[in-house]
C-alpha cells in the first residue's frame, strides 16, 4: 500500500499534464479494458454483466501546481498558480520544472536582514531560481511549461504519511485497490479524471458518454489542523468521510452509512450545505442527472508541498466502497 | 567534490558530532595532531615552519531548529540561528539522531479568512507534524531541513552551505598539503553567536586568522541594484568589514594581489552585513589580524541554498595561494 501510494504521488500530474499519473494507475490497478478520452481522462473497466446496475467511481488524477508566465533577463522564472495555492507554503521551497528536461528551481527568498515587513508575496510575484541564465534556460523552459512540487513521500509516526499530491492520489489508490478486489464481479467503471483543480473539467467531459446508475466521487478533504477550529474538518485516522447535502443523493448517503456500519468500517459524516468542492458538483448535473455520493479522506495542509494523510483512512474508504458495491443491487432496488 | 555528502550531514549548533566525525575521517593521514576541545571544536595541524603561523577557521554547525515541547503528533520548536519563519510552512524536516521525518504544516487556502494569506504565519503558530506520537522524539532534539543535494550545469543546490562549503574548502586544502605553519580549526556553535570560535581562538597560537565561509549572494530579485553584492558566479568574496570584524587591511590587500597574480576573480562583501568566527579570532590573545573569505551562495539560512562550483574552486585556490603569501610575512 505504501509503495503504491508513493509511486502515485511521485508522478508529475499538474492539471492538464496527467500523462505520468495515467501510466502509474494502469500499472497499479487491475483492468481488462481502458481508454483515454480527448481531455485525458482515463476510463477503465473490467468485463462485467452489463445488465447489472452500473456504478461509476471517480477520482481526479491532477494536482495543483504552476505554469511559467515569464522569464526575465537574469533567468528568473515567474509563474501563475494552477489551482488554489497559498504562497506562504512556497517561500524557499524547491519546485520541479517539467521542461524539455526536468529542472529543479528554488523559490527565491530575501535574506532576513533585507526583508522589511511580514508581507508574503502572492504566487504571481514569486521568482523561481534555477541558477541558470536566460540563455541556458532557453532550450529547456518556455512560457507555458508546467511546474510541480518536488516528489517525495515519507512515512511519519503511526500510519501517517507526508508528501505532495495526496489530493487526490489517495482517491486514485483507493480505486486501483478496488479494481483488484472487485475484479469482474461488478458493473463498475473507474474514472480517473483530469483538471479537477481548475474546475472539474475532466469529469464534465467524461459524463457526456457515461451514464451510470450511481456515481461515487472519492476525493481528499480537509483534515483537522491546529491552525483551524472548524466544524468541517475531520481528524486523521477517523475513517472514511461520507458527505451529505444537496450535491449528494440522500439514499446513497444512507446506504453508504449503512455499509460502513454493517462492515464495521470507521467513518464520520460531513455536511455540505452548498455544492461540494469536488467533481461531484458537475457530475450530479450531467448525463441527464446522476444519482451521486461522496466519500472522502481527511488530509492536513492540503495543496501545500507537504500534505499529511493516514493510510488507515484510505483502507477504510476501500473497505466501505467494497461493501457498498457488493450491496449495490439492493441499493438500486431500494426506496431511495 | 564531496560538498554533497558534507552538506547532507546533520548538525545544528551544539550537535555537530556527525559533521566532526566525517571531517576527522576525511583529514586523517593528511595532517598531524588532530584534537578536539571541551566545546567540540576540531583542530588539525599541517605544513612546516614559516615566518608567520596562520589559523584557518570554518564552522561545522548549520542553522536549524530545536524541539521545545511535544504535543501528540505536533512538536513545538524554536529556531537555532537566524531563520526567517516565512520559510517554514510546508517544509520537510528531520528530527533527532534517528532523522525522524516531519513537516511544518501550512493552513490550506480553502479555509482562510480574507487577507490572511498575505501575512507570514507567526513562529509561535507553527508546529512540526510527525503524524502520530513518536516515542523516540525528545525535547531538545535537533531539527534540520530535509533537502536533497543536487548539481547541474555547475550549479549546486542543497542545505547547510553555510558553512559546509567552508569546511569543504579547508578539507581540500589539507588534502592538497600546505608549506606554511597552519592550524585548521573546524568550530562549533557559530550560528549561536561565534561561541565555538571564542574557545578555539584561546587554544591556538597563530599570527593571522582567516575565516572561510558561505555568505549571502544578493544578486536576486527584490534586492535593489545598489545592494546586489556579492554576486553568485563572480568569484570568492573578501570581507572588508562586517558586524563582527574589520578585516586586516594588510591581509585584504595581500589576497587581492594574489588574486591578481593568479587571475582569480574576486569581489568584496557588502560592508557591515553578517558576522563570522573572525569576530572572535581577531580579539583573541593580544589581537590577531584576521579576515574572511567566503563563497557567494544564494538563499543560505533557508531550506535550500545555491552556489556555483566554479566559485568554490576559485575560493580554494585563492585561500591556498594566499596562505603562501601571508605566511611569508606581509
Amino acid at each position: 500500500m505504501y509503495n503504491s501510494l508513493s509511486r502515485l504521488v511521485s508522478a508529475f500530474g499538474v492539471a492538464g499534464h496527467e500523462e505520468d499519473v495515467r501510466k502509474v494507475i494502469l500499472d497499479e490497478g487491475s483492468f481488462s479494458d481502458y481508454r483515454v478520452d480527448k481531455i485525458g481522462n482515463l476510463i477503465c473497466r473490467n468485463t462485467y454483466d452489463d445488465s447489472a446496475p452500473s456504478v461509476l467511481l471517480d477520482a481526479h488524477m491532477d494536482e495543483v501546481g504552476f505554469i511559467v508566465r515569464y522569464i526575465d533577463d537574469a533567468g528568473m522564472i515567474y509563474v501563475n498558480a494552477v489551482g488554489g495555492i497559498d504562497s506562504r507554503a512556497l517561500i524557499g521551497k524547491e519546485l520541479l520544472i517539467r521542461g524539455e528536461e526536468d529542472l529543479v528551481g528554488i523559490v527565491a527568498n530575501i535574506p532576513p536582514h533585507m526583508s522589511k515587513d511580514n508581507k508574503v508575496p502572492g504566487v504571481s510575484e514569486l521568482q523561481v531560481d534555477t541558477g541558470l541564465t536566460k540563455e541556458e534556460l532557453q532550450d529547456i523552459v518556455r512560457i507555458g511549461t508546467p511546474i510541480g512540487y518536488v516528489p517525495h513521500m515519507e512515512r511519519l509516526g503511526g500510519t501517517a504519511v507526508s508528501g505532495k499530491a495526496f489530493d487526490n492520489r489517495v482517491g486514485c489508490l483507493a480505486l486501483c485497490e478496488l479494481s483488484k478486489r472487485l475484479g469482474d464481479k461488478r458493473n463498475v467503471t473507474y474514472l480517473f479524471s483530469t483538471q479537477e483543480e481548475v474546475g472539474t473539467r475532466g469529469a464534465t467531459v467524461a459524463l457526456k458518454d457515461i451514464s451510470p446508475d450511481i456515481a461515487i466521487c472519492v476525493d481528499a478533504t480537509q483534515g483537522d489542523m491546529h491552525f483551524i477550529d472548524s466544524p468541517i474538518t475531520r481528524s486523521l485516522g477517523s475513517g472514511a468521510i461520507i458527505g451529505t447535502g444537496p450535491n449528494i443523493d440522500p439514499g446513497v448517503f444512507r446506504w453508504l452509512v449503512n455499509s460502513a456500519r454493517s462492515s464495521g468500517v470507521p467513518y464520520t459524516t460531513k455536511a455540505y450545505p452548498a455544492p461540494t468542492p469536488t467533481n461531484l458538483r458537475s457530475m450530479q448535473l450531467l448525463a441527464g442527472g446522476v444519482v451521486s455520493g461522496l466519500v472522502a479522506i481527511p488530509c492536513r495542509y492540503m495543496h501545500s508541498p507537504s500534505e499529511v494523510v493516514d493510510v488507515n483512512d484510505i483502507i477504510s474508504v476501500i473497505s466501505l466502497l467494497e461493501r457498498f458495491i457488493d450491496d449495490v443491487d439492493d441499493v438500486i432496488r431500494g426506496d431511495f | 567534490m564531496s560538498l554533497g555528502e558534507l552538506s547532507c550531514l546533520r548538525g545544528i549548533s551544539g550537535q555537530e558530532k556527525e559533521v566532526r566525525s566525517y571531517i576527522i575521517r576525511e583529514i586523517e593521514g593528511h595532517c598531524e595532531d588532530i584534537r578536539t576541545d571541551s566545546i567540540g571544536n576540531l583542530y588539525a595541524k599541517s605544513g612546516g615552519d614559516s615566518k608567520s603561523r596562520i589559523g584557518l577557521f570554518a564552522h561545522m554547525d548549520e542553522v536549524g531548529m530545536m524541539v521545545t515541547r511535544i504535543d501528540g503528533h505536533l512538536l513545538h520548536f524554536d529556531p537555532v540561528g537566524g531563520i526567517n519563519p516565512v520559510l517554514l510552512p510546508g517544509t520537510k524536516v528531520r528530527i533527532g539522531e534517528n532523522a525522524t521525518p516531519g513537516v511544518v504544516g501550512c493552513p490550506p487556502k480553502h479555509l482562510q479568512k480574507k487577507g490572511e494569506g498575505e501575512l507570514s504565519i507567526p513562529l509561535e503558530d507553527l508546529r512540526i507534524d510527525v503524524g502520530d506520537f513518536v516515542e523516540e522524539i525528545e525535547i531538545g532534539d535537533m531539527v534540520t531541513f530535509d533537502t536533497e543535494y543536487r548539481e547541474r550545469s555547475g550549479v549546486a543546490k542543497g542545505k547547510a552551505f553555510d558553512d559546509r562549503i567552508g569546511c569543504q574548502c579547508l578539507i581540500d586544502i589539507i588534502k592538497k598539503g600546505v608549506d606554511a605553519d597552519c592550524t585548521f580549526v573546524f568550530t562549533v556553535q557559530e550560528e549561536a553567536g561565534l561561541r565555538g570560535a571564542q574557545v578555539a581562538s584561546q587554544n591556538v597560537d597563530i599570527d593571522y586568522g582567516m575565516a572561510c565561509e558561505g555568505t549571502f549572494a544578493l544578486d536576486q530579485p527584490g534586492v535593489p541594484d545598489y545592494d546586489k553584492m556579492p554576486m553568485m558566479g563572480h568569484g570568492p568574496v573578501i570581507t572588508i568589514a562586517d558586524r563582527s570584524v574589520i578585516s586586516s587591511r594588510e591581509m585584504v590587500d595581500a589576497m587581492a594581489s594574489v588574486a591578481g597574480t593568479f587571475g582569480i576573480p574576486y569581489q568584496f562583501k557588502r560592508p557591515f552585513a553578517g558576522g563570522t568566527d573572525a569576530g572572535m579570532v581577531h580579539l583573541s590573545g593580544f589581537g590577531v589580524p584576521s579576515c574572511v573569505v567566503s563563497n557567494p551562495c544564494r538563499y543560505i539560512h533557508s531550506p535550500c541554498a545555491m552556489a556555483r562550483l566554479e566559485d568554490l574552486n576559485m575560493m580554494s585556490k585563492l585561500i591556498y595561494e594566499s596562505i603562501g603569501r601571508i605566511s611569508e610575512g606581509i
